[in-house]
C-alpha cells in the first residue's frame, strides 16, 4: 500500500542533483514499469514457465504424479498429424479473417461515415454482434447452417448453387466458422476505422474536390494514406484474435473438437482438448510452447514492419 | 495524479472486501465432504434430495454439493487437484472411470460398498470394475431402447415398431419422405453417428455375432466377422437406403421431438426430455430395441458417483464417503434420485416395483436390463475420435468402407494399447 | 459527430441511396440473428424447434424462471464490480507500461517489453492451472479478486498504448519538464490525454471481454452467489442434452441488454473517445 510519506521520500531522493536529468529519468521509469512488469511476470510468465516444465514430464491432468520424460512430448507432438493440421487451420484462420475483416470493416465504416441521417441507427445494428455472447451466436448459426433446413440452404437453393453440408464438411467447415467470426466482429473494427475517419479533416476532399478528383481519388490519396495507422492497429488486433480463436470452434464444429476429420481444430482447441479431455497436460504444454515458440519468431520477423508503419 | 493511483487502490478494496469467501464457518464437531457433480437437468435437484435423506440418518455429515457445466467439468477437477481443493466424492460418467482411476484421482470403492454393488445392482456395474475392484455406484441406469413416433410410422404402415434389424431399415425407407428435389424432408432414421449412433453401433455388432472388444478388454474387434455386417449396415442409411443425411437436424433427440424422424434408439434419460420437450403433434412410444441374427442386445451408459483419493487422506472424511455412498447405494437413496430425473434405479430388486415395471414407457427399457452390456473405454473420448473419424471418413471423405474401418480398429488398438502398456 | 456542410453530400443523391441500401442489407444480416435468438427466447417449451422468427407460441417462461432468481442482481453487481475494476486497472497500468516504453530509454527496455508482448502469444487455456493453484494459494478461490485477478493488466493494452504514446511529440514533454512538471504529470497531464483514442480502444475491448467472458470465472467460483452473469445465467439453463436452448437465449439476450443500452446512449461519445485527433504530431 503506497503511503504519502514513502512516496515523498522518494520523490525527494530523486529530485536531489547528485542525480543528472537522464539518470532521473531512467530511475522512473523503472519505477513506473515495476508494478505492470512483476504482474507480468507473476501471472503470465510463471504460468508460461509451468509449462514449459511440464512439457517434459509425463503429467496427467488429475495426477498429483509426474514424471520427467525428456523430449517426449515434443517427438510425439511433432509427428502428430492432427498438430500440424491445427498449426495450418490457425494460420488459414488468419490468413483468411484479417483480409477479409479488414477489407469490410472499412467499406462499412465509409458508408456509415459517408451517410447522413440515422447514422447512430446503424451504427448500432453493426455493433449488436459484438456485444451478444458467442454462445447464443454459435448457436443460432448451427441452425442457419443446418443442410436441410437451414436458412443458407435456402438461400443456395433460390441461388441455384449446389447444396452444402457446411459444418459437417471438412471442405466447408472451417471456412463457416471463419465467417461467422467475421460476422461477429465486424462492427468493432469498423467502429475503429470510423474514429479515424472521422479524423481526417474535411478541407482535404473539399480541395481534391475542387481539383476535379474522382470518388476513387479520394480514397485513394486521401483516406488511404490518412487511415494507414487505424488500418495497422486493425489488422494487429484481427491477427491476435484470429491466432487465438476458441469460443467459436469450440461451440461450432462438429463434435467439439474440431471435427469433421479435424478440419476445424485450432491451436487452442487442440491444447484445451489434450489439457483438460485427453488429460496430457505434457503433451498439451509441449503444444503450447511450440506454438508460442511460432508465433513469437513471426512476431520478431513483423515486428520492426509494423512499428515503423505505425509511426508514419 | 496521486489521487488516481489512490482511487483505483480503494477500488481493488473495495472489490476485495465486497465479497468475503463464499465460504460459511465450519461448525467443528461436524465431518464436511465436497461432492461435485455435472449439470443437467433435474440431477443437481435429485442429489440434492438424496443429501436431504441422508441427513436425515446422519445429522452430523455435512455434505456440500457444487455443480458444474458438463463442458468444463473436467476442466475445474483438472484445476482443483494440482490446489487440493476437489471433491471428496464426485459423480463421474462411467467411461471416464478406468483413465481416472490410472491417473489416481478416484480409488476403489471401500469394502462395504463393493458387497452391495455385487450382490443387487443390474450386470451393467461391471463396466466400472477394474482389475478386480468396483469404483463407482451408479445413481440410475440409463439403456438403450426404440423410441418411436406412433403417427408417423402409422401412416408408413407400419402398425408395429420393427422387431428386428432388417424390419427396422424396411421401416426406416417407408417412413422417409423427400421434397420434388429429393432432399430429405422426413428422416425415417435419421443417423447422426458422433451422438447416438456410434453408441448402438456398439450392441449391433453383437448382435450380428461379432464383439467389440476382446474379453480381456486389450483389443479392438471392429473389423472381424458379425462386425463387418454391422458397420455396413450402419453405413447404409445414409449411403444407400438414404433415410438421413449427415447432419440433417441439430441432434437426434431434437429431430425427433421436433417431428421429423420416425424411429430413434435412445437411452432411457431421453423419456424426462421428451416429456418437456416433444413437440405437442408428437405422439411418442417406445418399444425394445430390433432383434439381430445373434439376438437382441443393447448398452448402457450411467453417471456414478466415485470416491476420490483426496478423500483417503482424512479417515473422518473417509468414513463419512463410504457412509453416503452407501446411502446412495441404497433402495432409498436409489428412489430419491430417479423420482427426480425419471430415470430407472440400477437396483435389480427395485425395477420390479409396480411404479417402474407397470409403466408402459418404461417397461421396455426394464426388460433389456439383463442384456445391456457396458463397454470397458481405455480413454473414451480417444476412442470415440477415432470411431467418428472412420464413418466421416467414409460418408464425407469418400474413403473405402473396409479401409475406414480397418483405419478405425487401428487408430483404437494404438489407444488400448498405450493404455494397457502401464496399467 | 460532426455535421459537415460538404455541398456535394447531399441528402438522397444516388451514392447516398445506394449505400443506404448496402448498409440496409449488411444491417439486416447483422441483427437478423440476434433477432433470432430474441424469438427463441420467448417460444414457448417444446415448439422451439420451430425455425421461423415469429413464435407460434408465446411465452416468457424462461425469463420468468431467470428473472425470478433472487440472485440474478447479484450476478449483475458482480459482473459489473469484476468489469470496472479491471477495466480501470488496465486502462491505468496499461497506460502507464506503454508510456513508459514509448517515452524513456533505459537497459533493459526492449527485452521487457518483447517478454510482455509475448504474453499475448500464451493460450489462455494453458495458465488455467497454474493460476487456479496460485489464486488457491492466497484463498482468493470464490471471491470477486480471484475472478479479476488475471484480468487485471493486458499486454495488448500495453501494446496500442505504447504505440500511439510514441507519437506524442517529445518536444511536448521536454515543455513540460522544464515547466516543473513531474515525470508522473507528464504521463497523466500530457500523455494520456492525448492517448485518448486509443485508450478508448483497450477500454471497450477489456470491459466486453471481462463482461463476456466465461471459462476462467467458472473454473474460479465455486458458490452460486459469487457466479458472473454469463456463467450464471448458463447455469440455470444447462441440460444435458439437447439443452434448454429457450433458457440459453433468453440468458444471452439478458446479458446483452445492459451493453445495447450503454451503447445506444454513448455511441457518439465512444466514436469520439476513439478519434485519433491530437496524435498527427
Amino acid at each position: 500500500m503506497t503511503t504519502e510519506r514513502p512516496y515523498a521520500g522518494l520523490k525527494k531522493l530523486l529530485a536531489t542533483r547528485r542525480l543528472t536529468l537522464t539518470q532521473r529519468k531512467k530511475l522512473w521509469a523503472y519505477i513506473f514499469v515495476a508494478l505492470p512488469f512483476a504482474y507480468f511476470l507473476i501471472v503470465n510468465i510463471s504460468a508460461m514457465l509451468n509449462s514449459f516444465i511440464f512439457s517434459f514430464q509425463d503429467y496427467m491432468t488429475i495426477s498429483t504424479e509426474r514424471t520427467w520424460i525428456g523430449l517426449d512430448n515434443y517427438t510425439s507432438t511433432l509427428s502428430n498429424p492432427i498438430f500440424h493440421q491445427a498449426l495450418r487451420n490457425t494460420l488459414v484462420f488468419a490468413a483468411v479473417r484479417v483480409p477479409v475483416v479488414t477489407v469490410l470493416g472499412l467499406g462499412v465504416a465509409l458508408m456509415l461515415h459517408n451517410i447522413r441521417r440515422a447514422k447512430g441507427f446503424f451504427r448500432m445494428l453493426y455493433f449488436i454482434p459484438f456485444v451478444t455472447s458467442g454462445v447464443a451466436i454459435a448457436w443460432v448459426f448451427k441452425f442457419l447452417y443446418l443442410p436441410n433446413f437451414g436458412l443458407f440452404t435456402h438461400l443456395f437453393d433460390a441461388l441455384g448453387l449446389p447444396r452444402q453440408y457446411f459444418l459437417g464438411d471438412p471442405r466447408t467447415a472451417l471456412l463457416s466458422i471463419i465467417a461467422v467470426t467475421i460476422w461477429a466482429s465486424l462492427g468493432y473494427y469498423a467502429l475503429i476505422f470510423l474514429a479515424g475517419l472521422e479524423d481526417i479533416p474535411v478541407e482535404f476532399y473539399e480541395a481534391a474536390m475542387v481539383d476535379g478528383a474522382s470518388a476513387w481519388q479520394r480514397f485513394r490519396n486521401i483516406t488511404l494514406p490518412l487511415l494507414n495507422r487505424t488500418i495497422v492497429l486493425v489488422v494487429i488486433l484481427c491477427m491476435i484474435s484470429s491466432l487465438q480463436n476458441f469460443t467459436f470452434v469450440r461451440m461450432m464444429s462438429k463434435d467439439g473438437f474440431g471435427g469433421p476429420l479435424n478440419s476445424t481444430v485450432t491451436m487452442s482447441l487442440l491444447i484445451y482438448k489434450e489439457a483438460f479431455f485427453s488429460l496430457r497436460m505434457g503433451g498439451a504444454s509441449a503444444i503450447a510452447v511450440i506454438f508460442f515458440a511460432i508465433i513469437f519468431v513471426l512476431t520478431l520477423v513483423q515486428r520492426r514492419l509494423l512499428v515503423r508503419e505505425f509511426e508514419y | 495524479m496521486r489521487k488516481a493511483i489512490l482511487c483505483i487502490l480503494a477500488l481493488l478494496l473495495t472489490g476485495a472486501m465486497l465479497v468475503g469467501p463464499g465460504v460459511a464457518a465450519q461448525d467443528d464437531e461436524k465431518v464436511t465432504i465436497e461432492f461435485w457433480q455435472h449439470e443437467s437437468g433435474g440431477k443437481i435437484q435429485a442429489m440434492a434430495s438424496v443429501i436431504e435423506g441422508f441427513n436425515e440418518l446422519y445429522p452430523d455429515i455435512e455434505v456440500i454439493q457444487s455443480s458444474f457445466p458438463y463442458e468444463e467439468y473436467q476442466t475445474k477437477i483438472a484445476a482443483s487437484v494440482p490446489a487440493g481443493t476437489g471433491p471428496d466424492v464426485a459423480m463421474i460418467y462411467f467411461g471416464w472411470a478406468p483413465l481416472w482411476a490410472k491417473s489416481g484421482f478416484i480409488a476403489p470403492l471401500p469394502a462395504e460398498v463393493q458387497d452391495v454393488l455385487v450382490t443387487e445392482f443390474a450386470p451393467f456395474v461391471e463396466s466400472t470394475k477394474l482389475k478386480g475392484e468396483h469404483y463407482a455406484v451408479p445413481t440410475s441406469i440409463r439403456n438403450f431402447a426404440l423410441v418411436y413416433n406412433v403417427n408417423l410410422l402409422a401412416e408408413a404402415g407400419w402398425d408395429t415398431p420393427p422387431d428386428t434389424w432388417d424390419e427396422f431399415v424396411q421401416a426406416a425407407k417407408d417412413c422417409t419422405k423427400y421434397d420434388d428435389a429429393g432432399n430429405i424432408t422426413q428422416a425415417g432414421y435419421y443417423l447422426e453417428w458422433g451422438g447416438d449412433g456410434w453408441n448402438w453401433w456398439r450392441p449391433l455388432i453383437e448382435a450380428y455375432g461379432g464383439q467389440v472388444f476382446s474379453e480381456d478388454y486389450k483389443t479392438a474387434l471392429w473389423n472381424e466377422g458379425g462386425a463387418l455386417d454391422a458397420w455396413n449396415y450402419m453405413l447404409d442409411f445414409t449411403q444407400v437406403h438414404k433415410t438421413s443425411i449427415p447432419g440433417f437436424y441439430e441432434g437426434e433427440l431434437e429431430a425427433f421431438a421436433a417431428g421429423l424422424t420416425c424411429m430413434t434408439p435412445q437411452l432411457t434419460f431421453a423419456v424426462g426430455f421428451l416429456r418437456d420437450n416433444a413437440a405437442p403433434e408428437v405422439e411418442w412410444a417406445v418399444a425394445v430395441m430390433p432383434e439381430g441374427p445373434a439376438g437382441r442386445i443393447t448398452t448402457g451408459s450411467s453417471w456414478p458417483l466415485a470416491l476420490t483419493t483426496k478423500a483417503l487422506e482424512d479417515e473422518a472424511k473417509l468414513d463419512a464417503a463410504t457412509k453416503f455412498l452407501l446411502y446412495m447405494a441404497s433402495a432409498e437413496g436409489q428412489e430419491r434420485y430417479n423420482d427426480i430425473t425419471g430415470e430407472l434405479p440400477s437396483r435389480m430388486d427395485m425395477v420390479e416395483l409396480p411404479k417402474y415395471a407397470e409403466d408402459p414407457i418404461m417397461a421396455p427399457f426394464i426388460a433389456q436390463l439383463e442384456q445391456t452390456t457396458g463397454t470397458f473405454w481405455a480413454d473414451e473420448l480417444a476412442e470415440r475420435q477415432c470411431a467418428l473419424d472412420m464413418y466421416d471418413a467414409v460418408t464425407v471423405g469418400g474413403m473405402d468402407p473396409l479401409e475406414a474401418l480397418n483405419m478405425g480398429t487401428e487408430c483404437d488398438q494404438a489407444v488400448r494399447d498405450a493404455f494397457f502398456a502401464d496399467w | 459527430m460532426r455535421e459537415t456542410n460538404n455541398p456535394n453530400r447531399l441528402w438522397l443523391r444516388p451514392g447516398q441511396i445506394a449505400q443506404y441500401g448496402l448498409l440496409s442489407i449488411g444491417g439486416f444480416i447483422m441483427i437478423f440473428p440476434y433477432l433470432w435468438m430474441v424469438s427463441t427466447s420467448l417460444k414457448a417449451r417444446g415448439t422451439w424447434y420451430n425455425i421461423s422468427l415469429i413464435p407460434e407460441q408465446f411465452s416468457l417462461e424462461h425469463y420468468d424462471r431467470l428473472l425470478g432468481t433472487s440472485l440474478l442482481p447479484r450476478w449483475y453487481l458482480n459482473t459489473l464490480v469484476v468489469a470496472l475494476v479491471a477495466t480501470a486497472s488496465v486502462a491505468f497500468f496499461s497506460s502507464l507500461a506503454g508510456y513508459v516504453f514509448a517515452k524513456y530509454e533505459f537497459f533493459g527496455r526492449e527485452f521487457m517489453f518483447m517478454i510482455i508482448l509475448a504474453t499475448i502469444m500464451i493460450p489462455t487455456e494453458m495458465m488455467i492451472v497454474p493460476w487456479y493453484v496460485g489464486i488457491a494459494t492466497i484463498g482468493w478461490i470464490d471471491t470477486l479478486p480471484g475472478i479479476m485477478m488475471p484480468g487485471m493488466l493486458s499486454a495488448f493494452g500495453v501494446f496500442v498504448m505504447r504505440q500511439f504514446i510514441a507519437n506524442t511529440p517529445d518536444e511536448l514533454l521536454d515543455a513540460g519538464r522544464i515547466d516543473g512538471v513531474s515525470e508522473f504529470g507528464l504521463f497523466w497531464r500530457i500523455c494520456l490525454p492525448l492517448a485518448r483514442p486509443a485508450l478508448a480502444v483497450v477500454v471497450i475491448f477489456t470491459f466486453l471481454g471481462h463482461w463476456n467472458d466465461f471459462l476462467w470465472p467458472l473454473i474460479v467460483v465455486n458458490s452460486d452467489n459469487m457466479q458472473t452473469l454469463q456463467v450464471g445465467l448458463s447455469r440455470l439453463s444447462s441440460l444435458e442434452t439437447g439443452a434448454d436452448w429457450g433458457g440459453t437465449m433468453s440468458g444471452a439476450a439478458l446479458a446483452s441488454i445492459p451493453m445495447l443500452v450503454v451503447f445506444m446512449f454513448f455511441q457518439k461519445q465512444i466514436v469520439r473517445g476513439m478519434k485519433m485527433s491530437g496524435l498527427k504530431g
